[in-house]
């Protein structure tokens, strides 16, 4: 019956689209594969691009490794690399080290899990911190310093962030539960906004009872600060189980991009995917900022400058995220280091200060 | 999945939205090469009950059966590789590439960690060529028309080359040439793949040009009409569901019916009698009416 148009038209019989029909899968070549063609060279670009930044964290770990107020050279660290005793490498293994891979990671988990808030809530003005993990985090952090238990701010700050991620999410829950969890996003963003700014209130209220002798500290831990991290380990296995754990999901989250009703229609079991995302954002935003305090900007901005450079196939950006966001925070944190040297200024202060400018560039440019 | 059985069958459906029944003890089946329309004035739940045959909402009551397999059996994926959605609109945040966008129909035909092959990057390129949307290719879907837009998804479904084709209205943002030009696209693709359409649509003349078979949906009277399209698309069954005086217009090998003028009726009421020039086959009203 759908051929009823056709034969009264009388103009276009079907049979030519029946011929059609057969280059569908066998003969590409009858069509000119114009699209094809740019697009392979799209994904061959997005693989050079991928390893080139690869090159680029790799010597920005070297850098950080290097440069500080006692400086060494490449050929000094090779040798000193043999003999152990140097005091030179020391300083690397002791402070610079554990710094810098804690840089990497904290930089690799915000702008992964800045990437996938951006998905989940499908709104480009997301960030880790959006739906108030960082908060929580903080808010424990803060409680361990007033009741003088400092040795308690990791598990007090995982404590309040993994507390915060579960209010906003079963808060943001509806109760009739239906199979489309579409068009969730505004719900939990505001969910997510509203307990934030309870966080915040509660920042101010410890803020405000705390001794004056630890509020710079705190002050500092809020703004973000890599100075004092001695443990980058949890960080580097949180970022490697992360990302081992989104990536099989990466082209689901592609088809999320278009749009959850787009999503559940092509096959994405959205509800799974959705909590998934959720989860595991929230759990790298908290190793994170357990790590190394409420870093901002990297995870807002990173994935955006890649989305610009990369496209948004999440197969490309989430490890680029990874490779992208350590390599800007180590260097931040290196210039925070080295800038008004022997002063160290808070490595957050320095994301913001280089990260506006390059992403406004980046804006324009696009 | 078996050949015989037909591409979507519906028996005893009931869809309710909260406490709003929109359809009760709907029955039909749609076989391949079938071509159903559903009808019906704003708010009767025409997508909503798209949304349900889709599997995307859950339904009160009744079955649900693609080629003869229930819904409930098949997981999201399965039911991605049957069945293709046209949402009644597209919302771009992220800018893609249309390119992207059309290729992300093969995404049920890939596994977990499959990168696109190909076979799939050819089936884009064909759809994208069908719709004629080459020179769009390397646009970013943000910068298109609405229009624009609406092909590009409609290539997206060509790629998805699934044995359903549910479609949300699929002429709306499209010129009157677009229209028929997209439509016998997409409706010849179905053809080629032995595939069932169902489509909202509101353009009367689109839907006595495609249809073979419609739903008529109130939402007041809760009994949706199911039938042929030459029975049920006549000016008095029109009338009686849109609440307003239908005429008949033909002109060339097509008709259509458009309100007559200012003449809207409540809810509820027998249809007045359409003027004179109604259609000469609608027999029974016209004896009623003298």
């Amino acid at each position: 019956m759908f051929t009823r148009a056709y034969y009264k038209r009388g103009t276009e019989k079907p049979d030519s689209l029946y011929n059609h029909h057969e280059t569908f899968f066998l003969l590409t070549d009858t069509v000119p594969p114009v699209a094809s063609s740019a697009f392979r060279q799209r994904r061959r670009r997005a693989w050079l691009v991928l390893s080139a930044m690869a090159a680029l964290a790799l010597a920005v770990l070297l850098l950080a490794l290097l440069t500080g107020s006692v400086q060494i050279t490449l050929p000094e660290l090779w040798a000193s690399g043999r003999g152990n005793n140097d005091p030179a490498l020391a300083i690397i293994r002791d402070l610079r080290l554990p710094r810098a891979l804690a840089a990497f990671a904290c930089g690799g988990l915000l702008a992964l899990a800045g990437a996938m808030m951006q998905l989940l809530l499908r709104n480009p003005l997301a960030d880790p911190y959006v739906l108030g993990v960082s908060g929580g985090a903080a808010v424990g952090a803060l409680l361990s310093w007033l009741i003088v238990l400092p040795w308690l701010q990791t598990p007090l700050a995982v404590l309040g962030a993994l507390l915060s991620a579960l209010l906003v999410w079963f808060g943001a829950r509806r109760r009739s539960e239906s199979s489309w969890g579409m068009e969730n996003a505004p719900r939990l963003l505001l969910t997510g906004v509203v307990v934030a700014a309870g966080w915040g209130a509660l920042i101010v209220l410890l803020l405000s009872l705390a001794p004056d002798a630890q509020l710079r500290s705190a002050l500092t831990w809020l703004m973000g600060d890599l100075s004092g991290v001695m443990m980058p380990w949890t960080a580097l296995a949180a970022l490697l189980v992360t990302l081992a754990l989104i990536w099989p999901q990466a082209r689901n989250l592609n088809q999320l991009a278009f749009g959850s009703v787009h999503a559940e229609a092509l096959g994405v079991p959205l509800k799974r995917t959705q909590a998934w995302l959720y989860g595991l954002a929230a759990l790298a935003t908290a190793a994170a900022v357990v790590t190394a305090g409420c870093l901002p900007f990297v995870g807002l901005i990173v994935p955006h400058a890649l989305r610009l450079l990369l496209g948004n196939d999440q197969r490309v950006l989430l490890p680029a995220c990874v490779l992208g966001g350590g390599a800007f925070l180590t260097l931040a944190d290196t210039a925070a280091r080295v800038l008004v040297a022997p002063q160290a200024l808070p490595t957050g202060v320095l994301t913001a200060l280089i990260g506006v400018p390059v992403f406004l560039f980046l804006l324009r440019r696009a | 999945m078996n050949a015989n059985s037909p591409v979507l069958q519906v028996n005893d459906l009931t869809v309710k939205r909260g406490e709003r029944v929109l359809c009760e003890a709907l029955s039909f089946e749609a076989q391949a090469n079938e071509c159903w329309v559903i009808i019906g004035p704003n708010g009767a739940g025409k997508s909503t009950l798209l949304l349900t045959l889709a599997g995307l909402l859950p339904f009160e009551r009744g079955n649900i059966a693609w080629q003869g397999a229930p819904l409930s059996s098949l997981n999201a994926l399965k039911r991605a590789r049957r069945r293709a959605f046209l949402a009644s609109q597209q919302s771009d945040v992220f800018s893609a590439i249309v390119f992207d966008a059309v290729l992300a129909g093969r995404h049920p035909h890939l596994t977990t960690l499959q990168w696109e092959s190909d076979i799939d990057v050819a089936a884009a390129e064909t759809a994208l060529a069908r719709l004629k949307l080459e020179p769009l290719a390397p646009r970013d879907v943000r910068t298109l028309s609405a229009g624009e837009r609406q092909r590009v998804a409609l290539a997206t479904l060509l790629a998805q080359a699934p044995s359903l084709y549910l479609l949300d209205e699929p002429a709306s943002h499209l010129d009157p040439a677009q229209q028929i030009e997209a439509l016998d696209t997409v409706l010849a693709h179905a053809h080629e793949h032995n595939a069932a359409v169902v489509m909202i649509l509101h353009e009367l003349h689109l839907a006595t040009r495609y249809a073979d078979h419609v739903i008529l949906l109130d939402g007041e009277k809760r009994r949706a009409k199911t039938g042929n399209a030459t029975e049920l698309l006549t000016a008095q069954h029109l009338s009686a569901l849109f609440g307003a005086t239908m005429v008949t217009l033909e002109g060339g090998e097509f008709k259509s019916f458009v309100p007559d003028s200012a003449s809207y009726l409540s809810p509820h009421t027998t249809p007045p009698c359409p003027p004179q020039i109604a259609a000469p086959d609608d027999a029974a009203n016209q004896d009623r009416c003298e």
